[in-house]
């Protein structure tokens, strides 16, 4: 049996022999799609930061708080109340698939020792601490400062830590309490064997895994681009790293400075006195020697402070050929600018990971400036989404393949935003399919849906057989008389939506009354647009339009015929001869109107209080307008044709009647609305109007109102940028859509990512076919940013199909 | 930016030529003259302790195992892995705990670690 060094945790003290480790958790930091220059900056803050710490030995401890597969669909299932028969194998498809994908959350430490008071205290005493309360504060206050935004760490995850390092290599239960879980580990290695054996027994399971530990070896002069010590992060398997580092006063530094030119000098000398050429590497010690001591001596802060660290990193296996295998990898990653070098002692050095272990052995001492240690930014995480939620994809490049979800409710539930997603992108981008695929998991997880697709393909959805017995696809070309009634669309509110008692009483009242206010708006707006312009311009049109709008009642049976009926007895003229002519012109010119087919949806004739089919029992509801004449941007009025003319309107309503959807049943109801093609309702001003709307109640009604349009432009002319939540740009190619994007995004414009929107899902040259998957940069309103790849995988085939609206001649034979 | 790092400025093998005006034929670190002294003052000890008495053909075969042994210790030590760091390497793979069958180390966490 050993003992570990650290005897009690004390606060975030971790009290080990006669020193004590100061334990903070650094914060994450965001590196990619980040200008060099703020990279730059990033670096010296924390170099300041690092440099502040002198004389004093600092530990840097990396590791992963891991989730399995299957502990990202137990909390996804708890997460869900009330799912469709195809929820199960559907999970059970995303679960198989982030079988290859990591799904930890990256998390680092930082350990500052401090020296213990002389007279030592028995653990429990805190006077100990009292003593050490000042430098504890003053650390505190360095480690808090921009560059580390340090905290201090909890004794619950100081432990966690050292559970962790415990059962080094060993799986983790998820999230969860290892100290629970383990809390002892057999290590034993063969005599200079490469690997140390521990064994571990975690939830009962016995697991042995193969440990090695490698050091970094001699250094070349690196990049700030790519942070060195982060690059771990890029592995296809967890690893574990542990930093010792001693941060240097200058008159130590200077020391050593002195020291070598001292046998630079004498290594020159002696070569003299023997008539030999010196080696060329004692010319570049004594040039590195003399750079060295300018920086020193008339630098400050960062630069001028040095370090000495010693970086290990732990590789699992679970046998000895597989960890073997996995240090071959971090070799070659770090390869060439960096040696890796597996040194001997491996029990030991794997002990270092151990939260108060000493460090073992100094050898492959790494001697730097603080901004090359700060250069490695461990703290850099590629980490983008929620640890939850529905499997979108995973991300691609520097940061590695992490497994990324995106909880929908998260934002409105938990973090009191706006629930508003902003999808943009060129055509074929995979814009509309990413819309497809949110609602496909959001109905299966029994959020309810309602999609308004002004092109149809979304309609398809309907048609899958898990998801028809509870969806309802409405062609507005095609649907029942009335459906686009104003007096059906906005939801007539019941009083069980509001609190009890009086004051919920004054509130249903005053929705009641705003309700037919907006009804009456809503039907002028309409039959306004309806109009010719000549008739729309004239004063005295609105005048008797909201006058006949007043006349008619509140109720499940009125609808606009009412108002024609109004307008053409126009009793509410009085005296007013004109008034009351110019009502009756507008009601033959409406009547004309109303009597053409596709007006059957706002006019119905007969009663219309029939029930139209109403969603409110329907988990998701498509709203296509095929064959539907928009007129077409900046044309004028009165060149349109009488069907562009009631495209408008009809537009106009199914926006509404979509926007509605958030309103209908309890308000805590998680529902998701989503608007495709925007571009085509953003020409109308009540469009625009909507959308702000929509977004601006999306919080307080729980739904994820999702914006999709080819152009970032068409969705900022609603004005709703400062409410949006969620960004995902697809390929876009077009240089103005491309600053727009990134404008979204918050990324600074030109500084090279305008190339790089216009690359994501790129199609190789060579490539027969298509290409088969779709990439898009994803911000999570959490200030993750990065490129991900859009994973259909875990679709049937049957889904991907419906979703598929890429034309296919197959098809067309068929 | 470039990150820098101070490894040539240690980076140097202080090397021992030979006495002023005499180049010796071989090239050797001073410190491998210290480790090679220590060796010849074991080996020699060793030879007491074994019987062997003090020739020239012992001290010859002596010195012989010691340009040989630390040739050998030489090829595995520089400024990376100064010598000390290598005796700090061999006690812990001699101290390490070794597999269940012969002896193992069970590292366990006190159950009171949090005051």
């Amino acid at each position: 049996m050993r003992d570990l060094e650290v005897t009690a945790i004390d606060g975030h003290l971790a009290l080990a022999g006669r020193k004590a480790v100061a334990w903070y958790r650094l914060a994450p930091v965001r590196w990619n799609w980040q200008p060099d220059q703020t990279r730059e900056q990033m670096i010296v803050t924390t170099a300041a930061r690092l440099a502040a710490l002198v004389d004093r030995r600092v530990m840097i401890r990396v590791t992963n708080r891991p989730l399995s597969p299957d502990g990202w669909a137990r909390q996804v299932h708890a997460d869900t109340s009330n799912p469709l028969d195809g929820w199960n194998p559907y999970i059970a498809r995303c679960t198989a698939r982030l079988g290859g994908l990591d799904l930890s959350e990256k998390e680092v430490f930082l350990g500052v020792e401090v020296a213990r008071p002389a007279s030592r205290l028995l653990p429990g005493r805190t006077v100990e601490r009292l003593k050490l309360a000042d430098e504890l504060a003053e650390l505190d206050q360095i480690v808090a400062g921009p560059g580390l935004d340090g905290r201090p760490a909890t004794p619950r995850e100081i432990e966690w830590l050292i559970h962790r390092s415990v059962a080094l290599g060993c799986p983790a239960p998820d999230g969860g309490d290892l100290a629970e879980a383990v809390d002892r580990a057999e290590w034993s290695v063969e005599p200079y064997g490469r690997t140390v054996q521990v064994v571990a027994e975690i939830d009962g399971v016995q697991h042995t895994r193969h440990v090695a530990v490698v050091t970094v070896g001699r250094m070349g002069e690196l990049g700030s681009a790519d942070p060195w010590l982060a690059k771990v992060d890029r592995l296809p398997f967890p690893v574990e790293v542990a930093v010792t580092v001693d941060v240097l006063p200058a008159s130590q530094v200077l020391k050593g400075v002195q020291s070598a030119m001292n046998r630079v000098r004498n290594q020159l000398a002696h070569f003299r006195e023997h008539g030999l050429d010196p080696p060329l590497e004692l010319d570049r010690t004594r040039q590195r020697a003399l750079e060295i001591q300018a920086e020193v001596e008339s630098g400050t802060g960062a630069l001028a402070t040095r370090v000495d660290g010693w970086f290990r990193v732990a590789v699992s296996g679970v046998d000895e050929a597989e960890a073997l295998a996995r240090v071959r990898k971090v070799t070659d990653l770090f390869s060439p600018q960096v040696d890796i070098v597996r040194p001997p002692g491996q029990y030991h050095l794997a002990r270092e990971f151990i939260a108060g272990e000493p460090l073992s052995n100094t050898a492959h001492r790494r001697r730097m400036p603080v901004e090359t240690l700060a250069g490695g930014m461990p703290m850099v995480t590629a980490a983008v989404g929620h640890r939850a939620g529905m499997y979108l994809g995973y991300t691609v490049g520097a940061g590695g393949r992490h497994a990324v979800s995106w909880d929908l409710h998260r934002s409105m539930e938990t973090r009191e935003r706006s629930g508003l997603t902003l999808i943009a992108g060129g055509l074929g981008s995979g814009k509309s399919t990413l819309v497809g695929r949110t609602a496909y998991h959001a109905v299966l997880a029994g959020v309810r849906c309602t999609l308004l697709d002004p092109s149809g393909p979304l309609a398809r959805l309907c048609e899958l057989e898990e998801l028809a017995g509870v969806s309802q696809h409405i062609d507005l070309l095609d649907a029942a008389p009335g459906t686009l009634n104003p007096w059906r669309i906005i939801a007539t509110p019941t009083r069980d939506q509001y609190a009890r008692g009086p004051v919920g009483d004054r509130v249903f009242t005053h929705a009641r009354t705003t309700t037919a206010a907006n009804r009456r708006a809503l039907c002028v707006d309409v039959l306004s647009m309806l109009l010719p312009s000549v008739l729309a311009e004239q004063a005295d049109t609105l005048t008797a339009l909201w006058a006949a709008a007043r006349s008619v009642a509140d109720g499940p049976r009125t609808s606009p015929r009412h108002v024609l009926n109004a307008l053409r007895l126009a009793e509410f003229a009085g005296d007013d001869i004109a008034l009351a002519r110019h009502s009756r012109k507008l009601a033959d010119f409406l009547t004309d109107m109303a009597e053409l087919p596709a007006s059957q949806l706002i006019f119905p004739s007969g009663d219309p209080a029939v029930d139209y089919g109403h969603a409110a029992d329907r988990r998701l509801v498509v709203i296509t307008m095929r064959g539907l004449m928009i007129p077409k941007e900046g044309s004028d009025r009165r060149d349109w044709s009488t069907d562009e003319r009631l495209a408008l309107p009809l537009l106009h309503l199914a926006a509404w009647k979509t926007q509605q959807a958030i309103y209908l049943g309890n308000r805590h109801e998680r529902k998701m609305v989503a608007l495709d093609e925007v571009h085509a309702l953003t020409r109308v001003g009540s469009g625009r109007q909507l959308i702000n709307t929509a977004s601006r109640d999306s919080r307080k009604h729980n739904s994820r109102v999702i914006l999709a349009s080819q152009n970032v432009a068409d969705l900022l002319e609603a004005g709703v940028s400062n409410l949006i939540d969620n960004v995902l740009i697809g390929r876009t190619e077009d240089e103005a859509a491309q600053a727009e994007a990134l404008r979204m995004l918050r990324i600074p414009l030109g500084v090279g990512y305008e190339a790089a929107l216009g690359s994501l899902s790129a199609h190789d040259r060579g490539a027969a076919g298509r290409s088969g998957y779709r990439e898009f940069v994803f911000s999570d309103g959490e200030g993750g940013i990065e490129r991900i790849v859009f994973d259909l995988s875990v679709l049937p085939d049957h889904v991907r199909a419906a979703l598929d609206t890429t034309a296919s001649p197959v098809e067309a034979l068929v | 930016m470039r990150l820098k790092n101070d490894d040539p400025l240690h980076a140097v093998n202080s090397v021992f030529l030979g006495p002023r005006r005499i180049t010796l034929p071989w090239t050797a670190r001073y410190v491998s003259y210290g480790i090679g002294a220590g060796i010849l003052l074991v080996i020699l000890v060793l030879q007491r302790r074994g019987g062997i008495a003090m020739s020239v053909f012992s001290f010859s075969w002596a010195l012989g195992l010691t340009v040989g042994l630390t040739t050998a210790v030489g090829k595995r030590i520089d400024f990376e892995r100064p010598f000390r760091t290598m005796v700090v390497a061999f006690v812990h793979e001699v101290t390490a705990p070794r597999p269940p069958a012969r002896q193992s180390c069970t590292i366990r966490v006190p159950k009171d670690l949090t005051r």
